[in-house]
């Protein structure tokens, strides 16, 4: 499974865990893995580890992450960024709205 | 002892006159006339020597037996029919004769 | 010849009732088969050998088939062959009649295309099963077709409205002033209708703008967002906005009916001939390169904004880089497709790879834009992305045409009215009010002729009186490139800050034999600029203004202050009305 989500013993907090490339075809998993129902984590961690490959697409999902947490309140870490997903990040400025590590 | 098999199974022929209600009569009729052509057919392509045809003949006679519950009568058309594929003269007229002695036994229980 | 049916049954009045051919070469077996199907409610056609099938089955096009294998004349295997071959893509479904129980006999019955057997004697309620678990496979398929017929029709009618966007697409995201002569670009065919624009147009007071521009997703999404793009583009820099103003209207757009997940990667470009300066401002995109004479990197302006479409109005920063810009000097813009361009062994060209080619053209500027789109087609095989590349060199422009949108012609009537706006500093922060006076000036169509110059002067008098009287910021600063993004940066800064202070606009016109006279004065609540005009700095960028202003006009005074100016500008008819 590509996309992995684990919620936090306490609930609070959410990890989306990206595998593989991180395109489109990634779309109805990455929201469903927020949008199941029951689940209102306060933060939320993207964990792009084992993420070789990032496009604008997935910009799109990420800004759909954050609209759906909260908008400019939201809480989103991005982790584990390689060089390349760093890159991809940066150009379009991203670390402006998330917080990028 | 294998039981013989019945000349007519009753419970087919009660089954038919329940399908075919009015038709009951034409369906009878037109078993007997067919029966009576593949009677013949089956008498010239055994003097001819002609197993295809003996065969393909018996093969038709056999299902219309079978539809019509008459038992003895399909198993000797079987016979034939076995007979034909092995171009077996002997065989074939023995079944032939045993064909000819099931039929008659067969029409009038059929009340023709 | 295969045959087209529609619907189920094609025959049947009622749902469920079949219209099935029973071929059998026994009458007895026929017709108890005919009966036994009737009396499950289907009508029956029959048939006494293989040949009048085929007949039969041509001519009444049965539902279902019930084959007898060996009768003469033509038998069942053959009779099979050939209805299925008639059926073509529909789904008769043949059952044949048999005693045969050997194996190999049967595999014969699938090969000549049946579908299943019944022996003899018959059962009515095994014939009953298998004609009802067949009509339930042929409705079955007969709604796949349907549905992928439907889907065929839908598909067909989808690519004709997307023909039909594309049409549209193009004639607004590929129109402006894209021929014109200091401009240079290439898009791949594919990038055209999957989120690449390209924008340009003249600006009234000289200069142009220009807009590159990438859009997330493909297709039809993407161009729906091009088009509100390249209306606000043209709209506004035709009525005189600034970069920055079309920067702050564009994002604000976008967000608004943008999905959330789509935006575009963009950069803008104002380019001033008049006054050796570009405005660069990146949002997304790659790099902007500045190559002087002689080709060499002078300059690379990094994406350091948030693409337009995703942030907030209030966290969105339209501020350019601006850099000066000599003649013969260009710039070069790329999309990502360019720096992600894959190789054979998956290589991307990328950011260093162009650099290096840049350098390879050393005294040659003019050649980077073909070496670079050759260097591209020998890199790879099938771009997996859009290309899209633009030069723009610094020359001077020809004479924009007219930009402004054109009103119903009037009457020449003489125009006789006196107008003052103040603006106040909250209005001086918030907007730009050059364009909405200018629209005023528009209503004289005597000046219509004349908009260029006049949006000029009138934008050198605000400028003046709000970076020097309000903001009194210091022009000296603009003596080269770091100081000029020192002194806009504290410009903007300042006028963040602004509170208190006032500039007055006064326009007035009064029409004479031989057109009319417009006088314009600018006042402000500053000190006055006085002292700066009369210093000895008078080089490129500093005291430009006012001396542009009076080659402009007539003439040209102000106030001992130096906080007030007036400019007089005259207009002859061309020819006498009427």
């Amino acid at each position: 499974m590509p996309i992995k989500a684990t919620l936090s013993p306490d609930g609070q907090e959410l990890t989306i865990k990206v595998s593989g490339r991180f395109d489109f075809s990634a779309h109805q998993d990455f929201r469903e893995a927020y949008e199941r129902g029951g689940l209102t984590p306060q933060r939320f961690v993207v964990d792009l580890h084992d993420t070789d490959y990032i496009d604008s697409s997935a910009l799109g999902m990420l800004l759909l992450l954050r609209d759906h947490a909260g908008g400019d309140a939201a809480d989103i870490r991005i982790i584990h960024c390689n060089e390349n997903v760093r890159k991809v990040l940066s150009i379009s400025n991203f670390e402006q709205l998330f917080s990028i590590e | 002892m294998p039981d013989l098999p019945n000349d007519i199974d009753s419970a087919v022929q009660d089954a038919l006159r329940e399908l075919m209600q009015d038709d009951y009569a034409l369906l009878i009729d037109t078993f007997s006339r067919d029966s009576q052509k593949r009677l013949a057919q089956l008498h010239l392509s055994l003097q001819a020597q002609d197993w295809e045809d003996f065969r393909q003949t018996a093969h038709s006679f056999k299902g219309s037996c079978g539809n019509m519950g008459a038992t003895a009568l399909q198993q000797a058309c079987e016979e034939a029919e076995l007979a034909g594929i092995a171009a077996d003269a002997e065989a074939a007229q023995a079944s032939y004769s045993k064909i000819q002695h099931c039929f008659e036994r067969v029409v009038p229980l059929l009340g023709l | 010849m295969p045959e087209n049916r529609s619907g189920v049954a094609s025959n049947a009045a009622e749902p469920g009732r079949l219209k099935v051919l029973v071929a059998d070469d026994n009458p007895t077996d026929r017709m108890i088969l005919a009966r036994l199907v009737s009396r499950l409610g289907h009508s029956v056609v029959s048939a006494e050998n293989g040949l009048d099938a085929l007949v039969k089955f041509s001519f009444e096009k049965p539902d279902l088939v019930l084959l007898d294998a060996l009768m003469p004349v033509m038998d069942g295997f053959e009779a099979a062959r050939r209805i299925k071959l008639q059926s073509g893509e529909n789904l008769i479904p043949i059952i044949f009649l048999t005693s045969l129980t050997e194996t190999g006999a049967l595999v014969k019955c699938l090969e000549a295309g049946g579908d299943d057997f019944l022996t003899k004697p018959y059962n009515p309620v095994i014939l009953q099963a298998k004609i009802q678990a067949f009509n339930r496979m042929q409705e079955m398929h007969q709604t796949l077709q349907d549905q992928r017929d439907l889907i065929s029709k839908q598909h067909e009618r989808l690519l004709h409205e997307q023909e039909l966007a594309k049409i549209i697409y193009d004639r607004v995201a590929h129109a402006g002033s894209l021929d014109a002569a200091n401009l240079r670009y290439v898009q791949t065919a594919f990038a055209m209708f999957n989120g690449d624009i390209l924008l340009a147009a003249y600006r009234p007071s000289g200069g142009m703008h220009i807009l590159l521009g990438d859009f997330t997703g493909h297709g039809l999404s993407a161009a729906i967002g091009a088009m509100p793009l390249a209306e606000i583009f043209y709209s506004m820099t035709a009525r005189g906005f600034l970069l920055r103003d079309i920067l702050q209207e564009a994002n604000s757009k976008l967000s608004r009916i943008l999905p959330v997940d789509i935006f575009c990667c963009a950069v803008l470009i104002e380019i001033n001939p008049d006054k050796g300066l570009v405005a660069i401002w990146n949002g997304g995109l790659p790099e902007v390169l500045l190559l002087g004479r002689s080709g060499e990197l002078q300059h690379r302006v990094p994406s350091t904004h948030l693409p337009l479409g995703v942030a907030q109005a209030d966290r969105f920063d339209p501020t350019p880089v601006v850099l000066p810009m000599a003649s013969g000097e260009r710039l070069l813009c790329l999309t990502d497709g360019v720096i992600e361009s894959r190789d054979q062994a998956g290589n991307q060209f990328g950011e260093s790879r162009v650099v290096e080619l840049i350098a390879s053209y050393e005294a040659r500027p003019h050649d980077v834009f073909d070496g670079l789109l050759q260097a591209l087609e020998a890199f790879h095989g099938s771009p997996e992305d859009d290309i899209s590349l633009l030069e723009v060199v610094m020359q001077p422009l020809q004479a924009p045409p007219a930009t402004l949108p054109q009103e119903d012609a009037r009457h020449l009537d003489g125009q006789d009215w006196q107008l003052a706006y103040t603006f106040r500093s909250a209005s001086i922060r918030e907007h730009n009010p050059l364009p909405f006076l200018l629209k005023v000036l528009m209503e004289v169509p005597g000046l219509r002729a004349h908009a260029g110059r006049l949006f000029t002067i009138l934008s050198e008098l605000y400028s003046n009186a709000l970076e020097h009287g309000l903001l009194k910021l210091d022009s000296s600063l603009k003596l080269d490139s770091q100081g000029f993004n020192r002194y806009y940066d504290e410009r903007n800064e300042r006028l963040r800050q602004l509170n208190g202070g006032w500039i007055r606009v006064l326009l007035d016109h009064r029409p004479d034999p031989n057109g009319g006279v417009l006088h314009i004065e600018v006042a402000d609540s500053g000190d006055g600029f006085v002292e700066q005009a009369r210093g000895v700095v008078r080089d490129r960028y500093a005291g430009r203004g006012l001396e542009l202003v009076r080659a402009l006009s007539d003439d040209l005074s102000f106030n001992p202050d130096g906080n007030q100016v007036r400019v007089e500008f005259a207009w002859r008819l061309g020819h006498t009305a009427g």
